[in-house]
């Protein structure tokens, strides 16, 4: 069987002797059948393809374990300056504005600091937090809008345990997230809605 | 590090959270959503590894790899909130990966390309890496620090590991020879295991175009290493 | 109000940026200075990413304005207008923090022999207790370097 300069046109190789190539690799670990033991093509072709799933194998478990094969610290370093810059865009809330000039607090702050209150709870892993206000309506945030601190209402998605008794779970979540962010801020969040959108295994 | 005597009320010492480490990666996608900085850098430290080694058996060029994981991290990062499922988001990164590979490829395209001039001759132009000037044998294709451990097989034999890792340089010098297309098809499936339906989605291609890639990929692969007539 | 003829400015900005730079940080609970669109995007603009890893210092942007990470202090008409953006540790009321920063600079300023116009803080990250994040994954081995 030699090469075809059509190689690549989009139909399936075949062997010499008219089987397709990917019916022959999907048996490459069962034993011959009579036809494969017989035909001089499809024992070629079983041997070489034998040898590429070993040299594949190994390039596969080999790779992962190469330090050379790992892109450098300066990608890692470029690519977190970039997303730290950017996470900024967000809003801001007021806290409070003292003789001396006004203090506020990033969206991303915010809303962090809620997940990490939530996930101070066993059996709690909170996922997505978003921040709303009641006149916002389904209106796009815009990046350095002001957030209205006197009515901040969340909600937050978590995973929970499969072991955690849920309405309980969730009475110790919102009086949590409640203190947690008080004590930080001085906000007084108006509304913590909870959704549970994945229990996990312990 | 929490300091004690602290005048806060929200600092009890037991306000720790669960390791990023130790969380499943739904939760971990969902906070890099959120633009949790630390979750996504959590997604680079999980992820890159295996990108950049896509990238770099696609483009066979250290920097142009990295460059091509650096922009699909940060598209993955501004991509990230309007991801419409966690599980969408690794197939979304190897699908960003794939199209910057073969972008790039075509570009060097209007260059003439001679597949061995490239590994082994005189630098070729911009393309080539400071590494392609080396030996061949210690082509950029594969690693060429020793230090790799062949973990397939129990038996440590010098001559065995000397031997496979002369095939496995044979074959990633081979796989430049096979066209982008089959060459990230082929790579998806069989090094980084993607499924063929998952393949699909990353190349936007029908199964069954995928499946004949592959095939013709392997076809090229199996008659390079063991060429039979 | 001083009437002297702007003597203070024979101290330059810059130098004024790294005074209140070191205290901010000898502050518990303040954690770091945040870059931010303010120091960070305004600089990067539309130039690639490398150009980012080449300006950590600080910089001096004339006599008028100066910035680093996490601080823009900027003079008009006599009147220094600082912008701090904070990361603290979940052990402190970032909210007293924040308060607390404001004095220290307003402080600080006054010291170098400016007058103060304004100190606005943002909270731009209030981190807590877990284990590090970035720990390299345990089945990587050291990277060998060159």
């Amino acid at each position: 069987m030699a090469l075809n300069d059509d190689r690549f046109q989009e139909e399936r190789p075949r062997l010499g002797c008219g089987r397709e190539l990917d019916d022959l690799w999907a048996s490459i670990d069962h034993p011959p059948t009579p036809h494969e033991q017989s035909c001089p093509d499809c024992r070629h072709a079983r041997a070489a393809l034998h040898h590429l799933a070993s040299v594949t194998q190994a390039m596969r478990e080999a790779d992962p374990q190469d330090p050379g094969l790992e892109p450098g610290d300066r990608v890692r370093n470029a690519i977190m300056m970039v997303a730290r810059a950017e996470v900024r865009r967000g809003r801001r809330a007021p806290l409070r504005t003292t003789e001396l000039g006004t203090i506020d607090i990033s969206e991303q702050a915010l809303t962090a600091l809620i997940r990490f209150a939530a996930d101070t709870l066993p059996g709690v892993r909170a996922r997505r937090c978003t921040i709303g206000t009641s006149d916002e309506g389904r209106r796009r945030p815009v990046a350095g809008e002001a957030v209205d601190v006197g009515d901040i209402r969340i909600t937050l998605r978590v995973a929970v345990a499969s072991s955690v008794g849920i309405p309980a779970a969730m009475v110790a979540l919102r009086e949590r997230v409640g203190t947690v962010v008080q004590a930080q801020t001085s906000i007084t969040m108006a509304q913590i809605d909870v959704v549970v959108e994945d229990l996990y295994d312990v | 590090m929490i300091r004690t005597g602290s005048p806060s009320r929200a600092s009890p010492a037991s306000l720790t959270s669960v390791p990023l480490a130790d969380l499943d990666e739904s939760t971990v996608v969902a906070r890099a959503q959120d633009g949790d900085p630390k979750a996504f850098e959590r997604l680079i430290t999980v992820h890159q590894g295996g990108v950049y080694r896509l990238c770099f058996r696609m483009l066979d060029d250290r920097g142009h790899a990295e460059d091509i994981v650096q922009e699909t991290f940060i598209a993955a990062w501004r991509g990230l909130p309007h991801l419409a499922t966690t599980q969408a988001f690794v197939p979304w990164l190897y699908r960003t990966a794939t199209n910057k590979c073969l972008d790039q490829l075509r570009q060097r395209k209007r260059r003439p390309v001679d597949p061995t001039a490239e590994l082994d001759g005189p630098s070729t132009g911009a393309w080539d890496a400071p590494s392609s000037a080396e030996d061949p044998r210690t082509s950029p294709l594969l690693s060429s620090r020793g230090a790799v451990s062949l973990s397939n097989g129990v038996s440590p034999d010098p001559a065995e590991q000397v031997e496979t890792r002369e095939q496995m340089r044979a074959l990633a010098r081979l796989l430049q020879t096979v066209p982008p297309g089959p060459r990230a098809c082929w790579l998806l499936r069989e090094v980084h295991g993607f499924s063929y339906h998952e393949i699909a989605a990353i190349v936007q291609l029908p199964e069954s175009t995928v499946r004949g890639r592959i095939a013709r990929a392997k076809r090229v692969l199996a008659e390079g290493m063991s060429p039979w007539r | 109000m001083s009437d002297e003829p702007a003597e203070a400015t024979v101290v330059d900005l810059a130098s004024v940026t790294r005074t209140l730079r070191t205290a901010l940080l000898e502050q518990p609970g303040i954690l770091r200075l945040e870059p931010t669109v303010h120091s960070t995007l305004t600089r990067l603009r539309a130039s690639a990413v490398d150009s980012v890893q080449r300006r950590l210092r600080s910089e001096d942007d004339g006599p008028q304005h100066a910035s680093s990470d996490g601080l823009a202090l900027s003079l008009a008409d006599g009147l220094l207008t600082v912008q701090i953006d904070i990361a603290t540790d979940i052990g402190h009321s970032a909210l007293t923090l924040a308060e607390t920063a404001q004095t220290l600079a307003a402080r600080t300023i006054e010291r170098s022999g400016f007058t103060v116009g304004s100190v606005a803080v943002t909270i731009l990250s209030i981190e807590g207790g877990s284990a590090p994040a970035e720990r390299p994954a345990p089945e990587k081995r050291p990277r060998v370097s060159g």
